[in-house]
């Protein structure tokens, strides 16, 4: 049940962890010996760079003082105005200007994934749940755990390979394989960029998802099967309840409560896969853009993505806390 | 027996007698006659004989760049060469031992410290306890891709660094399922008795706790092994750590920056997944085997 | 057969059948459960009483294999049932509506994630009543099973032990059946509430007319209440009849040391004497009784030869060579 107390400690936990996932991107350049964003800055504009500006770009990069007075400014400067600093690369991009233009298209490739596993995870395992032993099983169960067991871009590049360029039909090739759209269309609410958008999306967000959704299968699986021998749904059977009943009100709804656990833990995993996927499909989302900030060594582009995607994946562990009270009368507090 | 005591005495089974083999040994044995652990055990077998000893007998040497490029496979080179007329076959070879020792160290690593973390936090209670989960709530949630890729941008470039920053970030889980089972075992019978008959904590848990664990010690480090495998393909997709070693992932980064896919050169591909997908699906069979044979579950 | 019967176990066997071994849980086993009347069937745990309690709902599920035997309900409508030969729609049908069940372990029994009511309720809508009617009857229930009506909003995990068990009871009750299987229905509760519960189902049968087949490893509980006792042994009924002469007259040697086995006020001083000895494991076929082990006044016939079930005085009948020499009175 949902209950103040418990929205109340889940808000605090999640300030907590979000305070550290600060935390984190604030220490990590200045623990490294010295400072690697610094060192990077000046080894390749070292010499354009006149002496007396030296110290307006410590202060910039917020390298001046105590410690203490450092990190007091750098989280005044990110709560108070969302400040994250200015991009080496794409100067003088803002940092949260690159992260606000491309954070969409991660979230679209990541929140679809996410959905289409679990629903499909859920259903295959819900089917197979039923027919444990048997053939539909053994095969289903062996066919996720080769899926599940790929890397994300591995898979991502053979479908490159296999759809987007070797098979070819009246000379077009299948799938694109770069891109969030095609540059014939403008961005706008039109059935054009839309469709567009769609057929682009089309392999990254099928990688994603038939390396994801295993996972959820195996567990609903594994769960069903516990769950069939409880004694509730032996009482079920006796009580001479429908079939149908008896799946949806006593195996099904208790089954959904890991399930909600693991999609929390599955985001963070599908996150990863989304950032490398995106790279495979020079996708433009943030996990591209980390790729570009590595190789550019762009820390501050860096940094700040990571915080983003970390913020993200907190506030949707919140809501799966949320969700997870609803669903479960039993949750008063852990 | 219920509490009125006009009861039927309830006549329990005689306790179980303590088996005189080693419980490591019995636990391998049991694990090898199942079928599924049987098949499991050869991938792995295989795999890392491939590792250690193949690095001796490749047919070329990995850096050997006298053939030609983008070759498809042949009977010189069964699985073709690279961008710069490397054999596949042999870096596959050389690679799967970096890929492995990363995987088996790391391995090695989560399970001593999420180990140690886990009995103390279960075992110590109290603001012990308070202090490791709640490091380990923060940093499960912390989505783990990208903080390896953060981490990696700023240490240097070496395969040491990944597999310290893999083992850093894959202690927590461990340590959490190590806990619960630490505070399962302590309530069981047997642990109780040996605290009665006076043996320290150190040796209750040498004796105790750690047979006991060993199904689940093994099922989670084959994971973290397969897991840690395919973190650092993925890091040296980024680009990160040292991309000049050859490895399964630095194969993959390489075929995708030298236009791999535009050669469309599939046997250079195909090898470095095809071998992390055996580890993984041996790691589902052993893993399997071991819960059969121990009654012990994955926990997710 | 006096006519009186509501359901009639005859030669039932059950097995456990894994790959490693088989252990015959219940071995030809026949059982009358009279109209209107409460009869116990006693036993230590592991003697099968819970596997024999499955069959009167037909829950026989692998491992557990019906070997043979048969089980004929007489309650119904159309006359004489065979219930173990019903297709899955007419089984569903039967169960809860003609006889219902209160489980070992029903602590566990309830769905954690539904409202009391709503468990109470979805019984009855899959036996033809509609939704309406079924909301009605949900207060009667309660009332009947001794319980608050307040309860039918909460969840389970908000109801004390006792609470979940009366709750239980209600549901048992819900499609008005003829028989209820009380399979260790107090067992885990405390002394009070353990009384309380067996002197609502002694209630129930005498406003509602049901017939109670009460399991129990207790056997001063079930002598409180029950008509007739059946003792089981090692996956055999040893001796069975009506409750005072099992209580005061035993005639088979084990349910003799099970008596025994009670303290009562005069002997509190003396110590509690178990019975020496462990039940033998099923998984091999015994030859000759199978208590013999264990008994004081076995003979070498006890070893060899299987005792049948034999009258010792009218409705008495006890498997035993030997009978008798053992008083409680």
């Amino acid at each position: 049940m949902l209950t103040a107390r418990y929205l109340e400690r889940r808000v605090i936990y999640l300030f907590i962890t979000f305070f550290i996932a600060v935390s984190i991107n604030f220490f990590l350049p200045r623990l490294i010996p010295g400072n690697p964003v610094f060192t990077i800055l000046l080894s390749r504009y070292g010499n354009q760079i006149k002496p007396q500006y030296l110290q307006l770009i410590e202060s910039e990069l917020n390298l001046r003082g105590t410690l203490w007075q450092q990190y007091v400014g750098y989280m005044s400067s990110l709560f108070l105005h969302g400040y994250l600093g200015v991009s080496f690369y794409y100067y003088p991009a803002t940092v949260s200007s690159i992260i606000f233009s491309h954070l969409p298209w991660t979230l679209f490739l990541l929140g679809t994934a996410t959905l289409l596993s679990v629903f499909i995870g859920v259903s295959i395992a819900t089917y197979i749940g039923w027919r444990l032993g048997g053939k539909a099983d053994s095969l289903i169960s062996s066919i996720s755990i080769g899926l599940g067991s790929l890397p994300f871009f591995w898979l991502g590049l053979i479908f490159q390979i296999v759809f987007g360029l070797m098979i070819v039909i009246d000379g077009q090739h299948l799938f694109p394989i770069a891109h969030a759209f095609s540059a014939s269309v403008y961005p706008g609410l039109t059935f054009s960029f839309i469709s567009s958008v769609l057929y682009h999306s089309a392999l990254p967000i099928i990688t994603l998802v038939l390396i994801s959704f295993p996972g959820f299968t195996l567990l609903m699986r594994n769960t069903i099967s516990t769950i069939i021998n409880d004694d509730y749904v032996q009482m079920a059977r006796a009580k001479g309840l429908r079939t149908w009943r008896i799946k949806k009100m006593y195996v099904n709804r208790n089954a959904r409560l890991p399930i909600a656990t693991s999609v929390a833990l599955a985001f963070g995993s599908i996150v990863g896969g989304a950032f490398l996927v995106e790279v495979v499909f020079s996708y433009p989302g943030i996990g591209y853009m980390l790729y570009n900030a590595v190789t550019t060594s762009d820390f501050p582009l860096i940094d700040g993505i990571f915080l983003m995607i970390t913020i993200t994946v907190i506030i949707a562990n919140f809501i799966v806390d949320l969700l997870y009270a609803i669903l479960d009368p039993r949750v008063v507090l852990e | 027996m219920n509490e009125t005591g006009f009861a039927v005495p309830d006549v329990a089974s005689p306790p179980p007698v303590m088996k005189k083999r080693s419980p490591l040994l019995e636990f391998v044995i049991s694990v090898w006659r199942n079928s599924k652990g049987k098949v499991g055990a050869i991938i792995y077998l295989v795999m890392i004989a491939i590792a250690i000893y193949g690095r001796f007998f490749p047919p070329y040497s990995p850096t050997d760049v006298q053939f030609s490029a983008y070759a498809p496979p042949s009977y010189a080179h069964i699985l073709g060469t690279n961008y710069v007329g490397e054999d596949v076959f042999s870096q596959f070879v050389y690679g799967s031992s970096v890929s492995l020792m990363v995987g088996f160290t790391v391995a090695l690593a989560t399970m001593v410290i999420g180990t140690i973390a886990g009995i103390s936090a279960g075992f110590l209670g109290k603001l012990t306890d308070d202090v490791i989960m709640r490091v380990v709530d923060i940093l499960l949630v912390i989505p783990g891709f990208p903080l390896l890729v953060i981490l990696s941008a700023y240490l240097p470039p070496t395969i040491w660094s990944t597999i310290l920053i893999l083992s850093i970030l894959s202690w927590p889980f461990h340590a959490r399922v190590i806990r619960s089972q630490t505070l399962t075992i302590r309530r069981r019978s047997f642990v109780l008795s040996s605290k009665l008959s006076g043996l320290g904590n150190f040796r209750i848990i040498v004796r105790d706790l750690i047979p006991n664990m060993l199904p689940i010690i093994f099922i989670n480090s084959i994971f973290v092994v397969v897991g840690a495998i395919v973190a650092q393909a993925g890091l040296a997709f980024f680009g990160l750590g040292n991309i000049n070693s050859i490895n399964w992932g630095t194969m993959l980064y390489w075929f995708y920056n030298e236009d791999g896919i535009l050669f469309r050169a599939w046997w250079w591909l195909i090898p470095p997944g095809v071998g992390i997908m055996l580890l993984g699906i041996g790691a589902n069979l052993l893993s399997n085997a071991v819960s059969e044979v121990s009654g012990t579950k994955r926990q997710y | 057969m006096s006519g009186n019967e509501l359901l009639e176990v005859k030669d039932l066997s059950i097995s456990y059948v894994t790959r490693d071994e088989r252990i015959d849980a219940v071995r030809n086993v026949s059982l009358t459960l009279e109209k209107g009347s409460i009869h116990g069937l006693v036993g230590e745990s592991g003697c099968g009483k819970s596997t024999l309690a499955t069959i009167f709902l037909n829950l026989i599920y692998p491992p557990a294999r019906l070997v043979g035997g048969s089980l004929r309900y007489f309650g119904g409508p159309s006359g004489e049932i065979s219930v173990l030969e019903l297709k899955a729609p007419e089984l569903r049908r039967y169960r809860w509506k003609e006889v219902s069940m209160i489980f070992q372990g029903s602590m566990n029994s309830l769905n954690p994630v539904m409202r009391v009511y709503e468990q109470i309720i979805d019984a009855m809508i899959d036996h033809d009543y509609t939704f309406e009617e079924a909301m009605l009857r949900v207060d009667t229930l309660l009332e009947l099973a001794g319980i608050s009506k307040r309860v039918k909003n909460l969840y389970p995990h908000e109801l004390s032990g006792g609470m979940k068990q009366r709750v239980n009871i209600a549901i048992a009750l819900a499609c008005e059946p003829k028989a209820i299987i009380a399979d260790e229905p107090t067992t885990a509760l405390d002394v009070v509430v353990q009384s309380q519960i067996t002197r609502k189902l002694e209630s129930l049968r005498r406003d509602l007319g049901l017939s109670i087949l009460f399991i129990s490893h207790d056997i001063s509980l079930v002598g409180a209440i029950a008509d007739k006792i059946s003792v089981m042994y090692a996956g055999k009924i040893v001796e069975v009849g009506k409750a005072e002469e099992i209580l005061n007259t035993p005639a088979h040697q084990y349910t003799i040391a099970l008596l025994a086995s009670i303290p009562t006020l005069k002997s509190v001083e003396s110590r509690i004497s178990g019975i020496p000895g462990h039940p033998p494991r099923l998984n091999t076929p015994i030859t000759g009784c199978a208590f013999a082990d264990r008994c004081s006044k076995a003979q070498n016939r006890c070893r060899t030869e299987n005792p049948e079930l034999e009258s010792i005085s009218g409705d008495h009948f006890a498997a035993c060579f030997f009978p008798g020499g053992g008083s409680n009175s």
